[in-house]
């Protein structure tokens, strides 16, 4: 079905997949019309043999679309250079197959389809070689496939690809094919393929989509969450210049012009009275007091029980962490196209979540889901907020009331102020020390809002109909809230991990690294609480506890090598260390600072990695590299709230890392052979309790909170 | 001889700059010094002024984070009325007009900007090092302003510099993204343009 | 009508003389290369040169581009040939991309004036956000580009 489905809209709509063309190197427009043939659903040829591989996952700076299409392509023989990347729209063939839904988050795209990539490249290269058989009237097992050709060595014939796919296309798709085993792929760096149009401004984002015949619309909504416009002028509104359309939402409205600016002045200048109701959730630098009440209250649930608990004769030491509120500020603003017209529906997006896309889709369209169309741009910063199908909903509602194609754009404002936000967090940990300073305890109990309810309603809610409103969950779960705590690499003996899930008003889901970020600041800055309290080394504390794990064991090793741990150090020049297990992987950090006064510089940061294999070095590197700074980030940033709204609203309030914060940074590789662990989200994990424990090794201040401004201190 | 008076008076004026002056002596114009900061003269004050009086109220204008923002001696701008830091790092550059890749023009430009909020004046630069103000008193900033190594203009050249864009931006900084109007300093310019006058005509004392 | 001279065309357009620059570059003149980041010159995303100096074209209007030079990350060079966009690629910079083009914009700028760089130099020139954060590789590929 979706092969016929994808014909359609390739021959009716060959204006739209020019605008998909772009996105990938090699894809033409007249490669569009014409159609190409697909061998499977994952290959795609053209008579003049220009291939075309299908990218399942999204691209938004992680370069997944360049590894997985790599394995692809290796097990089709064929340089990377040679094919073009077409991103698939929704269908069913291209599900993650653990979430069995099509999405691209969770550090997961590497591991859910490695072993898809090169079972359906070698699936395709044999169904290719079987044509290319058949046309040369030799055995299969005589031919072999070399720079998009399939070859007969002894006769030296060849048939390209382009030609033997429309044949290949018409085989079976073998069940078992068997996969290369001279492939020089792995560990090698793949030079990306969307990095020359990102150099050059040719790479194309949601926000620079140019349909024929589109508008442009600029949106405000309510900054309170909750309120509705009670008030607007629309003869006014309609009357400025270029404006051709008012369309109000049930919380704001949308003005359409010819082009953003001018939509965007005349939004500016309206006189919008907004109604005076709403969430009243208020939360500054101490976050709201509700926090504070159920963590004392409860109740709990219970994520992990393990052992008796706490040892009287042990001495118990606790502490409470507070994390705080984040917001996406993707570089990219929210943005979507969408034209709905003549019974069918397309829309062009920034988007991680196609076929949660797809499905608010077919809800507001009240289409057929095979008369939707979604096309993925490259996403400029995902982390997580282009997940959602809010932005999408919203493009949808408008382009249903002017019927012609709209290209809605949210200002940074509007971005900041309409985030779905990083849940704060309010944790106290408890850890009790024998006689010998060994830990035999630890105990969570977390207050956290949930990450999951908007983003995986599938896997919790099964029963959900629409996408962008919460069912009622069960209560009080949020596996997110707690990851990283339910499965530390130590060897405790007794350990307890509860979490209370508040219910709030303002939106909330997931942010790179989810729970992991978070929690690792906490268990591992209070790691290196109990080792001060046992009088341990930092290092050596945790090595005492890794003896089930030799995994994590070689990594900590290996950091404290690289480091340098243990050898000397300038005045006021200290060191931390920090340790993590998240998204099937190890990353452990050694981060080296100066601190004078309240100035923090960073120095340098080492980060060792374990996530089984590195398929791409380069790719890999800089994730982490790219990890290390949102890290720093997120130890600068927050977003508070008052009576209901957001209170920063750009740049100007919302201070991300620069460069000249960026420390000098190392990343090593250990390949372990384990299962392939993800890298998109492991760089930031154990950064906030690296750089805390080296606070406190510098000037002895124990930091507990997030941002770093609370304790008066800041990075320069 | 009138050139040389001239300039022995500027010498005095110099001189009773650095030295307490008990107020309301009168001495003839005709006398000529001798010279050197020992002496005193002061010039004839107008009946009912006292010139250091005025210079004190024009004071809160310079000490306004309108001028003061960017009359800094540090490598860095500062911004707003709680006279921040400049964000981004901006820093001052060679010439004291943003660093190489990075001239305060990169942003601000010969206009405030509604859209951006991003205040603007024609040629948007960091007053010289050289010409700091911050922590000095009135009388202090006074004869930083007459100091030629301080880069000090005479009292007439004054009032041209005053008329240029950049510092009559002051008293119209325009609204930042939020929309919020930047304070002005706190008497209207044509008022500090006449205080300015006033103390130029009266002898442009400097107080204690 | 205004009249422009973007990457050595001369355009014109027809719009609101305060229309700031950037929307000009991206509608009007469909070079989406250009990018819209925050529109309060805070982040970068936005630069282009004008007579060869860096500015942040959501805070300029287009009344001022009148009679000068405008330069867009299109025509930085033809077929990515200025020693940046050659270092960038050689050093895989970008991750997702949408900040690169205003931080080309600002190296060259920097470079224009520094053809060899300090740290510090960079430091203070490139104070573009990055929210992917490749900041490390940004400075690596300025250093690349210097050298050339």
């Amino acid at each position: 079905m979706l092969l016929i489905n994808r014909r359609e809209a390739l021959a009716g709509a060959a204006g739209a997949l020019v605008i998909s063309g772009v996105l990938g190197r090699m894809v033409r427009a007249e490669e569009g019309v014409a159609g190409g043939v697909p061998v499977t659903a994952w290959v795609r040829v053209s008579p003049d043999n220009s291939i075309t591989l299908i990218a399942s996952q999204s691209e938004m700076g992680q370069g997944t679309s360049t590894t997985l299409a790599a394995i692809l392509a290796d097990e089709l023989y064929l340089p990377f250079q040679q094919v073009g990347i077409e991103f698939a729209p929704f269908d069913p063939v291209y599900r993650d197959p653990v979430y069995q839904w099509m999405f691209t988050g969770n550090s997961q795209s590497v591991s859910s389809f490695y072993d898809v990539m090169r079972k359906m490249g070698a699936a395709a290269r044999e169904m290719l070689v079987q044509a290319a058989s058949l046309h040369l009237q030799v055995p299969a097992a005589e031919l072999t496939c070399s720079g998009g050709s399939v070859r007969h060595a002894s006769t030296d014939r060849s048939v390209t690809f382009g030609r033997a796919a429309a044949v290949a296309s018409r085989l079976p798709v073998p069940k078992n094919p068997k996969l290369r085993t001279d492939s020089s792929l792995d560990g090698n760096a793949v030079p990306r393929w969307d990095i020359p149009s990102k150099v050059d401004g040719t790479a194309k984002f949601g926000i620079d989509v140019v349909v024929p015949g589109m508008l442009v619309a600029a949106v405000r909504r309510a900054p309170r969450f909750g309120a509705h416009l009670a008030k607007y002028d629309a003869a006014v509104l309609q009357s400025k210049p270029g404006v051709v359309r008012v369309v109000p939402l049930p919380d704001g409205i949308v003005v359409v012009a010819g082009t953003y600016w001018q939509a965007r002045r005349a939004l500016d200048s309206a006189d919008l009275t907004w109604s005076d109701e709403g969430s009243a959730f208020s939360c500054g630098d101490d976050l709201a007091p509700v926090f504070a009440e159920k963590l004392a209250s409860g109740p709990f649930f219970s994520h992990l029980k393990k052992g008796i608990g706490a040892d009287p004769a042990s001495t118990r030491h606790t502490a409470t962490y507070q994390i705080p509120f984040q917001a996406h500020a993707t570089m990219e603003p929210m943005n979507c196209t969408a034209h709905v017209a003549d019974g069918r529906c397309e829309i062009w997006a920034p988007t991680q979540g196609v076929e949660m896309a797809q499905t608010v889709a077919t809800q507001v369209t009240g289409l057929p889901t095979d008369k939707i169309l979604i096309h993925r741009t490259l996403i400029g910063g995902g982390f997580g907020r282009r997940l959602l199908a809010d932005f999408i909903k919203q493009a949808l509602v408008v382009a249903m009331a002017v019927k012609v194609p709209v290209k809605v754009i949210w200002s940074r404002e509007e971005d900041f102020g309409h985030d779905f936000y990083r849940p704060g967090m309010l944790h106290t940990i408890s850890g009790s020390l024998g006689a010998q300073g060994q830990l035999t305890e630890l105990s969570h109990r977390v207050v956290s809002p949930s990450y999951m309810l908007y983003i995986f309603p599938r896997a919790m809610f099964p029963n959900v109909k629409d996408w962008t409103d919460p069912a009622a969950p069960p209560p009080n779960i949020d596996t997110m809230a707690v990851e990283g705590l339910v499965d530390v690499p130590y060897d405790i003996p007794n350990q307890s991990v509860e979490q209370h899930r508040l219910e709030l008003d303002v939106p909330v889901s997931v942010w790179r690294t989810t729970g992991h970020g978070p929690n690792n600041f906490v268990l591992e800055s209070f790691i290196d609480e109990l080792a001060v309290a046992a009088h341990a080394d930092a290092v050596a504390f945790r090595r005492s506890l890794l003896s089930k794990d030799a995994r994590a064991l070689k990594v900590l090793n290996l950091v404290a090598d690289k480091s340098g741990w243990g050898t000397p150090t300038g005045p006021n020049v200290g060191r931390g260390i920090a340790i993590a297990r998240a998204f099937g992987g190890i990353i452990a950090q050694v981060v080296e600072l100066s601190v004078s006064g309240s100035d923090i510089k960073l120095h340098r940061v080492v980060a060792v990695v374990d996530a089984g294999r590195t398929l791409d070095p380069g790719i890999a590197e800089s994730n982490i590299l790219a990890g290390i700074v949102w890290g720093i980030s997120a130890m600068k940033t927050s977003v508070t709230f008052d009576n209901g709204r957001a209170v920063q609203s750009n740049f100007d309030s919302f201070d991300p890392a620069h460069l000249w914060e960026t420390p000098r940074c190392e990343v090593h590789f250990i390949e372990s052979g384990a299962k392939l662990g993800g890298m998109g989200e492991l760089g930031p994990v154990p950064l906030h309790a690296a750089v805390c424990n080296a606070i406190y090794a510098a000037i002895g201040t124990r930091v507990r909170r997030l941002p770093l401004s609370l304790s008066g201190l800041r990075f320069v | 001889m009138w050139r040389q008076a001239s300039k022995t008076i500027g010498v005095a004026i110099l001189a009773m700059c650095l030295l307490p002056l008990p107020g309301g002596e009168r001495l003839s114009a005709a006398q000529t010094p001798s010279g050197g900061a020992s002496r005193i003269l002061r010039v004839a004050q107008p009946p009912s002024a006292d010139s250091a009086r005025l210079f004190q109220q024009m004071f809160v204008v310079f000490e306004h984070p309108r001028c003061m923002n960017c009359h800094t001696g540090e490598a860095f701008p500062r911004q707003g009325d709680d006279r921040h830091r400049h964000t981004m790092n901006v820093t001052r550059g060679p010439a004291d007009s943003g660093a190489a890749g990075l001239h305060c023009s990169t942003c601000h430009q010969t206009m405030n900007q509604a859209a951006s909020g991003v205040p603007g004046a024609s040629d948007w630069h960091l007053a010289p090092a050289r010409m700091a103000w911050v922590g000095l008193s009135p009388g202090q900033l006074c004869r930083a302003l007459r100091d030629p190594a301080k880069g000090a203009m005479s009292p007439d050249q004054m009032l041209p510099h005053f008329a240029t864009g950049l510092i009559r931006w002051g008293w119209d900084p325009g609204a930042n993204a939020r929309g919020r109007a930047r304070t002005t300093p706190p008497m209207s310019y044509s008022e500090f343009i006449g205080l300015t006058k006033r103390w130029i005509e009266s002898g442009a004392t400097c107080p204690e | 009508m205004i009249s422009l001279l973007v990457n050595g065309q001369r355009r014109s357009v027809d719009v609101e003389p305060d229309t700031p620059l950037l929307w000009v570059i991206r509608e009007q003149l469909g070079l989406t290369g250009t990018k819209f980041g925050c529109g309060i010159a805070m982040c970068g995303a936005c630069t282009v040169h004008v007579d060869g100096q860096a500015v942040r074209s959501c805070s300029f209007p287009v009344a001022s581009a009148v009679g000068r030079r405008i330069t867009t990350i299109e025509g930085l060079s033809t077929n990515r040939s200025h020693p940046l966009q050659e270092a960038w690629i050689a050093t895989q910079v970008p991750q997702c991309g949408y900040c690169q083009s205003g931080m080309l914009m600002a190296a060259a700028a920097l470079l224009s004036e520094k053809p060899s760089p300090t740290d510090a130099d960079i430091d203070a020139a490139m104070t573009n956000i990055c929210r992917c954060g490749t900041y490390e590789r940004i400075r690596k590929a300025i250093h690349v580009a210097a050298g050339k």
